[in-house]
């Protein structure tokens, strides 16, 4: 069974008296580990087709089952508890809560999962020093660099172990270098059974899945499979 | 990390907002609650008696201001007290100021007549000896008892168990104390602490000046009453059965002659009386109920706008709010989180308010008169105290869920996109902000309007000419004939004192009234005036005995003839000086001088006009002089027991307030001194309602002003960096940044524009219903209005100069960096 199926999902706004519609007639699947981009024109859906996915903003038509839970008719307290259990976010201006220290917006999403005290430091000890950033653990998110800012972003987001990761163009505030370091962190949870669905405008971002959705005006205009090509082979062809 | 350290953190790591919060919770909830503690005492809070809504003031049917509405004759209030069956118990009281001497040191006290079932009627228990009660009351003149009040006990006495059947020496007469009253319990009237309690039946012993005759005179009216319902008898049928019995006792006793005019004979078929509430006891405070309601709607708006501000900077967490709800906290645990993070502000809000509401009442004590300071305890009760809290629970649920129901009508997931980069909480947010903010600037136009009228009618009140040099001149009571001097004692007496002042450094003239100048006191007689006819109009004038040099001394200019001298004083001479008003009036003409008046029938030789003087403030400010009447100090005996002495000094007068006891000591060191006051202060305190409610409303439109410009920056300040990437685009694009700072002061102004209209629509509406408060200008001047707008535009744009500016410095490239 698909991790995630929508079918039909449509999405409209008011608009000067009627309705203007950002998303229509969406239908796709994600099955369980996959890596998958979503990318389009500015203003094509994206950002509101991942709000829908991550069971943020549950106003919309159409089906859509997580691990074939009917999320279309869930209602919102059961929509948190779904989400809360399989979902994390990373957003493009990276969102860490300023008053808090990295430590603290690591125990955050922990602290919304109810989970022991205990375990909830032992937990925030360990995802510090996956990402090493155990030195950082007592500074604000003003006293760090864009891209220390997104890793602490991702560490959040993966800290209470989602299934999914939902990421809004992670590296869109970055430089290249830093943005690389971040997609390298992705590719490694992805490798390790973690689903990850990202927005991107960044060919070379895109490149590290396998597969790409594109949106136009709303519409779902292609689903791709990518043959993945590493950059060996791809010279050893340029040759 | 649980809310409440989250809230710390908050608190902690953002000191200035959570100081700006705190404070503005502070300000806001003490003015209101200060204010409250003075509107609840005067018009709120019952008498400390069981089942107070059960008491009722007996009065006269007819308008609520008609003069001696509440007052009936001493032989009525027997005969209704004796038939009666729809009361328990009908009371009937008097006061008077006692010297009262109690091991050897004498003081003024506020002192109660009370009828034999005073204390039934209120439903009081002593809490030593016992009340007075029928008994105390046999015949007039018996029973020398007396009943303490519970603080005058307490203060003066020390609390002594003992005291019970212990003597006082009451206007030289000698009193058994028989109990204590309750705690709490200072007598019924409104703005006056009464501390001793002795019974009605003495009063003719202890007030010299109360002629025998008012005892059995119908005529007279001077006895108030107020009385508790039976059980079971409503108000209304208490009213049909008092009615039928007053109208019984008046056909019997007061029925006028067969030959009487038509008028008088329909005015005797219209007397009825009425119950009014009674829960609050009697009087009023002159002016105080408007002016108390008007000021609290006052401190209540700048409330409300310390709320909106707070509500604006909690508004600017829209997009963290979202961020959590994207990291899986419920509904439920955000308005939890929100809720605890308000509290703690709020809370130290609450606590702060209390300080600033003492100091508030700290500043409104000194403005109101010595007597009515003493009578209200001005002070922060229970009541009071339960109000801040609620206040505080009030606001905080009201800036602490705006956000909340923001956020419920908010999906998380477009919080966080495009706009929401700076976390503003997007652009509905951002236009509730600057609803808010321009409902602000409408609320501080109405402060500031109604601050510029009452303003202007405390200048038109100051430049008033009172018609009295008041500079340099000191004032102080005394009440010899209660302290045991016989009539013809007194102008001994009184010309010692004079020879004391006149031999103190300094003091240049002392001279004497009866009726002190400037209190609101005055008695008016009816007479006669000889070769003047006018059958339509009665002939009135207020009057006043004085002494010598009065007018000289008080810097009256006199028009015509001559002041009194002292050989006027000594002999009944049958002299009298009128004012200009008076002359006018009755058509005197320039032949005033030499006509002669007459108090009772005509017959005998009468009064002759001596003198002419200028028209003044003798007995109010703000009113004008009536037609005014002075006789000589020995003139009419029956009043001569009480003096108000006047004393001009050519050095500071402040510093004779405190040597006048010792003076006056220096000549009777039993006799109590009482009203000690400059004339400059009298004259304040004549006004004192007009100088507290300017003084305020100027104080809160000041501070209401002042938090719209905070809250108007802080909103100006959060759009310039919400629409950076906008203003920046427009950069990019050519705009000059004069122009960036033009379209945030249009905003500005539009806000101004809406905010100033719709203050201006209710401050119109107000005025009317203030104009009652208002002198010498109406409530709606445009004038007034047009310079609160200018004022508060200066404000307003004063508070945008700086957002407006860091509009025009936005760095195109900053703002562009990102998509
Ligand atoms: N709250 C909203 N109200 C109306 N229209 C909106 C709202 N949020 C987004 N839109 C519109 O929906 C469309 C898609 O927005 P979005 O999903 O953010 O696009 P993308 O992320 O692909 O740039 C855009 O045209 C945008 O203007
Ligand atoms: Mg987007």
């Amino acid at each position: 069974m698909a991790m995630v199926r929508v079918q039909d999902v449509g999405k409209a706004y008011p608009y000067k008296g009627g309705r203007t519609w950002v998303l229509r007639q969406i239908g796709f699947e994600v099955q369980e580990g996959e890596f998958v981009t979503i990318m389009g024109p500015s203003g094509s859906g994206k950002s509101t087709l991942l709000g829908i996915l991550g069971m943020l903003d549950g106003e919309f038509d159409g089906q859509y089952w997580f691990d074939g839970e009917p999320v279309h008719d869930l209602k919102p307290g059961q929509r948190n508890r779904l989400h809360k259990h399989n979902v994390g976010f990373v957003f493009q201006q990276f969102h860490l809560l300023d008053d808090l220290t990295v430590y603290e917006n690591l125990d955050i999403p922990l602290s919304y999962r109810d989970v022991p005290r205990k375990e909830r430091q032992a937990r925030v000890a360990e995802i510090l020093d996956r990402f090493q950033i155990v030195g950082k653990k007592d500074l604000f998110p003003a006293q760090l660099s864009g891209g220390q800012q997104q890793q602490v972003a991702v560490a959040r987001a993966v800290i209470a172990e989602p299934r999914v990761v939902l990421a809004d163009e992670p590296t869109g505030s970055l430089h290249w270098g830093q943005g690389r370091q971040i997609m390298e962190l992705m590719r490694g949870l992805n490798e390790q059974g973690t689903t990850i669905i990202q927005v991107t405008h960044d060919e070379r971002v895109a490149g590290f899945s396998r597969r790409v959705i594109e949106l136009a005006d709303g519409w779902l205009s292609a689903d791709r499979e990518k043959i993945h090509v590493n950059e060996t082979q791809a010279r050893s062809e340029a040759s | 990390m649980n809310n409440l350290r989250h809230a710390m953190r908050q608190f902690t790591q953002h000191p200035g907002l959570s100081l700006c919060i705190v404070l503005m919770l502070a300000l806001g909830i003490g003015a209101t609650t200060a204010i409250f503690a003075v509107f609840y005492q005067v018009l709120v809070q019952p008498l400390p008696t069981p089942e107070p809504d059960r008491l009722v003031n007996i009065v006269r049917a007819g308008p609520a201001d008609a003069r001696g509405r509440e007052a009936f004759s001493y032989p009525m209030f027997r005969d209704l007290e004796k038939g009666q069956t729809v009361f328990d118990g009908i009371a009937a009281f008097s006061e008077l100021q006692m010297n009262l001497v109690h091991r050897g040191r004498a003081i003024t006290v506020s002192g109660i007549f009370a009828s034999g079932h005073y204390f039934k009627a209120l439903g009081l228990t002593p809490v030593l000896g016992r009340l007075i009660d029928p008994r105390d009351e046999p015949r007039i003149d018996e029973s020398p008892v007396i009943v303490l009040s519970h603080a005058f006990w307490q203060n003066r006495l020390g609390g002594d168990p003992e005291i019970v059947g212990e003597t006082l020496t009451i206007n030289g007469e000698v009193f058994t104390i028989i109990g204590v009253a309750p705690p709490g319990f200072a007598g019924t009237q409104l703005g006056v602490r009464s501390e001793i309690f002795v019974p009605f039946t003495m009063i003719w012993r202890l007030n010299p000046n109360q002629p025998r005759g008012m005892a059995e005179n119908r005529n007279m009216i001077w006895v108030r009453m107020f009385a508790r319902l039976a059980p079971g008898i409503s108000a209304a049928e208490a009213t049909v059965g008092i009615n039928t019995q007053f109208r019984r006792i008046l056909n019997e006793f007061e029925l006028p002659q067969p030959t009487a005019p038509a008028d008088q004979q329909q005015q005797f078929e219209r007397q009825a009386v009425e119950l009014v509430n009674g829960a609050h006891g009697q009087g009023n405070i002159v002016g105080a109920s408007q002016s108390l309601r008007i000021l609290l709607g006052v401190t209540l708006l700048v409330l409300l706008i310390v709320c909106v501000n707070i509500a604006n900077l909690l508004l600017a967490r829209g997009v963290e709010l979202a961020v959590r709800e994207s990291m899986g906290a419920s509904r439920g645990r955000l308005l939890a989180q929100l809720l605890t993070e308000t509290v703690l502000p709020a809370l130290l809000g609450g606590l702060l308010s209390l300080p600033v509401a003492i100091l508030t009442l700290g500043a409104i004590a000194p403005m109101l008169p010595a007597r009515l300071a003493g009578g209200l305890a001005l002070q922060i009760g229970t009541t009071a105290m339960a109000f801040a809290a609620g206040l505080t629970l009030a606001t905080t649920l009201l800036f602490g869920l705006l956000p909340a129901w923001r956020m419920a009508r908010m999906s998380p997931a477009l919080a966080m996109k495009g706009q929401a980069a700076h976390s503003q909480g997007g652009h509905g947010a951002m236009r509730l902000r600057v609803a808010l903010a321009t409902a602000q600037i409408a609320f501080a136009m109405i402060l500031l309007a109604l601050a510029g009228l009452f303003s202007r009618s405390l200048t038109n009140i100051a430049r008033l000419d009172l018609g009295i040099g008041i500079d340099g001149m000191a004032s102080f009571s005394i009440a010899p004939r209660l302290s045991g001097y016989e009539t013809g004692e007194t102008e001994a007496l009184y010309d010692r004192i004079a020879q004391a002042f006149i031999a103190y450094p300094g003091v240049t003239a002392v001279t004497s009234a009866m009726l002190p100048v400037i209190t609101g006191n005055a008695m008016e007689v009816g007479l006669g005036i000889d070769g003047y006819e006018n059958a339509d109009q009665p002939i009135t004038a207020n009057f006043n005995t004085i002494g010598p040099g009065f007018f000289s001394t008080l810097a009256i200019p006199l028009r015509a003839g001559r002041e009194f001298n002292a050989a006027d004083m000594a002999q009944p001479s049958g002299k009298l000086i009128v004012n200009e008003r008076f002359v006018r009036e009755y058509g005197l003409g320039d032949k005033a001088i030499g006509r002669r008046l007459r108090f009772g029938p005509a017959g005998g030789d009468g009064w002759e006009i001596v003198g002419v003087v200028a028209d003044a403030a003798y007995s109010s400010v703000k009113e004008s002089a009536p037609p005014q009447i002075f006789l000589p100090r020995g003139a009419l005996p029956m009043f001569s027991g009480t003096m108000t002495f006047y004393i001009r000094t050519g050095v500071d007068p402040d510093a004779l307030p405190p040597v006048i006891p010792r003076i006056v000591a220096g000549v009777d060191p039993e006799l109590p001194v009482s009203n000690v006051i400059t004339l400059r202060r009298q004259a304040q305190e004549n006004i004192f309602i007009d100088r507290l409610v300017t003084t305020l409303s100027v104080g809160f439109a000041g501070l209401a002003a002042l938090l719209t410009a905070i809250g108007l920056y802080g909103v100006l300040t959060c759009n310039v960096a919400q629409r950076t990437r906008e203003l920046g685009l427009r950069l990019a694009l050519g705009a000059r940044p004069e122009t960036l700072q033009k379209l945030v002061l249009r905003q500005v102004a539009a806000m101004t524009a809406i905010g100033i209209g719709l203050g201006l629509a209710v401050a119109i509406g107000l005025g009317r219903v203030a104009e009652s408060l208002l002198f010498g200008i109406a409530g709606q001047t445009p004038f007034i209005f047009t310079a609160a707008a200018a004022l508060l535009s200066i404000v307003i744009f004063g508070a945008a100069w700086r957002p407006a500016r860091r509009a025009s410095r936005i760095a195109p490239m900053e703002a562009l960096r990102y998509e």
